[in-house]
């Protein structure tokens, strides 16, 4: 559903964010885009939406460019940014206004998923909303849309926790094997039950873009006493637990993926990382 | 719920639904909650309650019906019994030998705790 | 073509515009009508009505220039720029806006708000203090008294220079009132100057120095053509460049 390739994007000339990208993702996936600060995740999403160009490679969406920003990819797409917009309308006025943009909006799933963040017969101004209520409400709208894809910047920024559950209530709700949602974030422990893929980006690259069991079939996530008879050991943390390790899973045995525990072994051992996992 | 350990989540959801079963909350014979309902309440990607399903699915504790929906097994109490009872001596057992052996516990010792519980 | 102009999704976006500027217009549509009020109040009646023209323009060019203010702010940018429709409707819809709604509502406004002005007046004027004040007539303004001709004449420099004001605001985003005029005042002069130069070094030929400028009357068919065509194509480049500015603009 969306491709990039050899996407080259830079602020300047001298610094580019990202050199040659190239990214696959498919329809019916909760992907994570993790990356350091300031990697550029924003940035790949703005790509994807067609909100920024790159400067040169190809970015496709439903096999269309997306900088040409056409009614009828921007009918299946919805990017929610970590700062939303919000108009100086009721939400009664904002939907009324707005859904009939969008073919396949949906009103009831707009009233279960306000149920949801108990905003049911609000009659507020959005703008006049607290940032969180905000966010609950143009998140709802955005899941009501009923989009192909939805790209999500860092949803669970300014939630307190009561909401960041009903958050994962409404994407467990919302989710399908159509849909593609790409979610970016910091805080992996809000979301990392509802994630089934990872999109690791580094260094202006993608190390990785694969669903979970993919990446818990080569890497096997382990908890030990001492690291002694761990063949192909990538990466090891020290905790009070014990010794987290991720190593190559040589013997194919089963392990429970930690996301965390990934990105710090991929950020440190990048080189291995991508010989793993190249599709490219 | 809280997926913190080191199983991985689906697992720990079978391991949540065989326990549904036991207690008799979801009875047998009756249609399972929709994989959809389930990821709300439990906040999980429905792929991951899907891959759960499929997992009891293949083990015969739950029954797929085409188009109606999943159901849970007239035996599936016995099958899960049946299932942790190989558990439990497969897996438990070693590591309660392993360290009555290390602590020097007889088994008469725990025959008499077992007995004294029982009273109770 | 479909896929580039869809009627109902216009509609949409005129009617989603509505919505979202509804109060905005009331008070600004209240605010006109008032200041026309008080025109109205004081004047005379067989006076000239300049400010007419003067208010309305002016309003509809701050209108212009503020089109585009709220790309400004990032969230409105990805907001606006996300919204489904193509580049080409959405510019369509804007202009056919300003030119067509905006229009309409300042000329209703002004003239209500006037002709209420002079109603009042006349209604003071029974008082003979104020009648002599007022030097009023007695009679009140009548819609017989508008020029068609000049209107429309007047409605195609308006509508350039909306255009002008409107890619301006795009262009400049912030202040792009003040830095559009400044830009146009800046051409003018540079044209003035070019001007100049051509009559200085090659006027003499022609009869033309800097202090006699006198160019041969062309054919009235001609002039009117040329006052005719000059603004539409004024008007249709800018129009273009909005629609290509806006096309290539990112947030």
């Amino acid at each position: 559903m969306i491709q990039l390739k050899d996407v080259t994007f830079g602020y300047t000339k001298i610094a580019p964010v990202f050199k040659d990208l190239n990214l696959e993702l498919a329809g019916g996936h909760i992907y994570g885009l993790l990356g350091k600060n300031g990697v550029g995740k924003t940035t790949l999403m703005k790509i994807i939406a067609g909100l920024r160009f790159a400067d040169s490679g190809t970015t496709e969406v439903f096999g269309e460019p997306s900088y040409k920003r056409s009614p009828d990819m921007l009918q299946d797409l919805y990017y929610l940014g970590e700062e939303v917009y919000a108009p100086q309308l009721t939400i009664q006025q904002y939907v009324d206004a707005f859904a009939p943009f969008y073919p396949h909006f949906s009103r009831e799933q707009m009233d279960a998923y306000l149920e949801q963040f108990e905003l049911t017969g609000c009659t507020q101004r959005i703008s006049a909303m607290s940032h969180g209520q905000k966010k609950k409400v143009i998140i709802s709208f955005a899941l009501a849309t009923n989009v192909k894809v939805l790209l999500m910047d860092e949803p669970t920024n300014g939630l307190d926790i009561p909401s960041k559950s009903m958050f994962r209530k409404v994407m467990a709700m919302a989710a399908d094997e159509e849909r593609l949602f790409v979610l970016s974030t910091h805080q992996v422990r809000d979301l990392h039950s509802l994630i089934d893929s990872i999109i690791l980006l580094d260094g202006g690259e993608i190390l990785l873009a694969e669903p979970n069991e993919v990446i818990t079939d080569k890497l096997l996530f382990k908890v030990v006493d001492s690291t002694e008879g761990l063949q192909n050991l990538l990466y090891a943390e020290d905790t009070l637990r014990g010794i987290y390790t991720v190593s190559e899973n040589v013997n194919h045995e089963e392990s429970k993926l930690d996301i965390e525990l990934l990105f710090n072994a991929a950020i440190s051992n990048k080189k291995k990382i991508k010989e793993l996992f190249s599709n490219y | 719920m809280d997926f913190g350990t080191d199983k991985a989540i689906y697992l720990q959801i079978t391991d949540y639904i065989c326990e549904q079963i036991l207690n008799g909350r979801w009875k047998a014979g009756e249609r399972v909650v929709s994989v959809r309902e389930l990821a709300t309440a439990l906040e999980v990607n429905p792929n991951t309650v899907m891959r759960s399903y499929n997992e009891l699915a293949d083990r015969n504790i739950i029954v797929n019906k085409r188009g109606i929906g999943f159901f849970v097994s007239p035996d599936a109490p016995e099958l899960i019994r049946t299932e942790q009872r190989a558990a439990f001596i497969h897996d438990e057992l070693p590591r309660i030998f392993k360290k009555m052996r290390l602590l020097n516990i007889s088994l008469e010792e725990i025959t008499s705790h077992y007995q004294s519980t029982e009273n109770q | 073509m479909e896929k580039m102009f869809s009627k109902d999704r216009m509609l949409l976006l005129i009617r989603s515009i509505f919505i979202q500027n509804r109060s905005k217009d009331l008070r600004l549509a209240l605010v006109v009508a008032g200041i026309m009020a008080f025109f109205g109040l004081v004047s005379p009646s067989h006076g000239d009505y300049d400010f007419f023209g003067v208010v309305n323009v002016c309003v509809l060019l701050v209108l212009a220039g503020t089109t585009y203010k709220m790309l400004a702010v990032p969230s409105r940018a990805m907001d606006y720029l996300m919204l489904p429709a193509s580049t080409a409707e959405k510019t369509v819809v804007t202009i056919a806006y300003l030119n067509i709604y905006y229009v309409l509502m300042m000329m209703v406004s002004s003239f209500v708000g006037f002709y209420f002005g002079q109603m009042l007046q006349n209604l003071i004027a029974i008082v003979p203090f104020f009648r002599d004040l007022f030097g009023s007539s007695g009679h009140t303004f009548a819609l017989s008294a508008v020029s068609f001709h000049k209107l429309g004449s007047n409605l195609l420099s308006l509508t350039c220079g909306i255009s002008v004001l409107l890619f301006g605001s795009l262009y400049f985003r912030r202040h792009a009132i003040l830095k559009t005029l400044l830009v146009g005042c800046g051409f003018c002069f540079a044209l003035f100057i070019l001007d100049m130069i051509v009559i200085s070094s090659a006027g003499y030929a022609y009869g033309l120095t800097i202090n006699n400028v006198n160019l041969p009357d062309l054919p009235e068919w001609a002039e009117t053509t040329i006052e005719i065509m000059v603004p539409c194509v004024f008007t249709l480049f800018f129009w273009f460049m909005t629609y290509l500015r806006l096309r290539e603009t990112e947030a």
